[in-house]
């Protein structure tokens, strides 16, 4: 496992279709999505305007954000409607005695 | 294919490309144009523009920010906007100078104090030279600690000098809103707070030889930035600043000094009920407007909120105002 991994939770915390933020020491908030036995994680602010995409709806592979309706691919960070243009910064997972961890 | 032309407010132009299924403003996003927006999703007013020309299809059920006489008096919500051909359009802001394309920013609380009952001021610092805004533009705020942000107009002029700009807000007090206890419980200089800006297309028309405001309560802002800019090269300029009772009047001084700075701009202030004296009249912002201010080479600038706007443009078209002259800034609360 990388080094600098953090743990988020257990593997079994997050139910499939799920998300759930992340407040990690000194590093911008993530959001973590279980799309079947894929953990995927992202930046948890839209890249639009100030909002926490973990408030919004998870629709497959694709967060809506709250606040305009704008959404990401969560596998690549791709912005897929507007207002959303900037894509959102992905992070690595590694899946580890049942436990889910990320390099921030 | 169809064409959509752009007429800024200083005479400069754009024309965009306008794909099929495409509405007007994602074609101005796809490539970057200069065209201001915020939701996109027809709920804020910021992309709004007069249709001169041609023919628009809106989706029916569709939100728009718009009342049925704004449509009918040809504004349109280029986010919620198709073309059924060639169409001109009219921009109620300069292209020059431009601010700044939106994007986030630290900012640092200098002050936070408490000006009426329910009114706070809050004072940012902003050391960031990319960061330029025209007078009637707003932000989105993020306190420290809080995952929401709140759209506010920004009070003071624009910085004409580079380096930290100050930026100055007037924040109703909403109860338990998440803004208003912030600002209430823990505020304090050094705090960090994200911004998100400059936003919106509110702005003084360039054309007018004069200029008519109706501010109620923090609807006062953009009133004030833009008088501020203007300073004495306004013409004549009328505020009328309506507030519902003498414990929320606040910017007394601040507007006197206006006013002292600028021989061409008349203040009048109301308050909705209460004793205060020589300090206000009793009445509403739009009470102390009379048929003797309305004049043909005036515009108007509503700010305030919903019900206030849609009871001034009554009363202006009642008095054969045209709907192009009046500018709209609505003030809905956010907490």
């Amino acid at each position: 496992m990388t080094a600098d991994a953090i743990r988020l939770c257990a593997a079994d915390d997050l139910a499939d279709g799920d998300m759930r933020r992340f407040d990690l020491d000194g590093q911008d908030p993530i959001v973590l999505c279980r799309i079947g036995d894929d953990y995927l994680a992202v930046d948890d602010e839209c890249t639009h305007a100030i909002a926490s995409l973990s408030e919004g709806r998870l629709e497959g592979e694709v967060i809506f954000c709250p606040l305009h309706g704008g959404s990401f691919n969560v596998r690549s960070g791709k912005a897929c409607s507007l207002p959303c243009k900037q894509k959102l910064r992905t992070y690595p997972i590694e899946i580890a005695d049942g436990a889910i961890w990320v390099t921030p | 294919m169809h064409a959509a032309h752009f007429t800024f407010a200083d005479g400069k132009t754009l024309e965009l490309v306008v794909a099929p299924g495409q509405t007007v403003l994602e074609a101005a996003m796809t490539i970057d144009a200069p065209l201001r927006y915020d939701c996109a999703s027809g709920s804020c007013g910021a992309c709004v523009a007069q249709l001169c020309d041609g023919e628009t299809e809106f989706d029916a059920g569709a939100p728009t920010p718009l009342s049925p006489a704004e449509c009918a008096a040809g504004l349109r919500a280029t986010c919620m906007t198709r073309l059924r051909g060639d169409a001109a359009f009219q921009l109620p802001y300069a292209l020059e100078p431009a601010p700044s394309a939106p994007a986030r920013y630290q900012t640092q609380v200098i002050s936070v104090e408490r000006v009426a009952a329910s009114v706070h001021r809050l004072v940012l610092a902003l050391d960031d030279e990319d960061f330029v805004f025209q007078s009637g533009q707003y932000v989105r705020l993020r306190p420290p600690g809080s995952r929401q942000a709140r759209a506010y107009s920004i009070a003071s002029a624009p910085h004409t000098t580079g380096g930290e700009a100050r930026l100055e807000f007037l924040i109703r007090h909403v109860p338990d809103g998440m803004m208003s206890t912030w600002l209430a419980d823990s505020a304090k200089a050094g705090d960090r707070v994200t911004l998100h800006g400059p936003l919106g297309s509110f702005a003084h028309d360039i054309r007018a030889k004069r200029h008519v405001f109706l501010a109620g309560g923090t609807g006062l802002a953009p009133a004030v930035s833009i008088l501020r800019q203007l300073g004495e090269a306004s013409g004549p300029a009328l505020l009328c600043f309506g507030c519902a009772t003498p414990d929320d009047l606040f910017y007394e001084a601040e507007l006197a000094e206006l006013a002292r700075n600028n021989p061409d701009l008349e203040v009048r202030t109301a308050v909705m009920g209460g004793e205060c004296g020589d300090r206000a009249q009793l009445g509403t912002a739009l009470s102390l407007l009379t048929p003797d201010d309305v004049a043909t080479d005036a515009a108007y600038y509503l700010c305030g909120p919903p019900p206030m706007i849609e009871a001034s443009r009554a009363w202006l078209d009642a008095q054969g105002v045209t709907p192009t002259a009046i500018r709209c800034e609505r003030y809905i609360p956010g907490g």
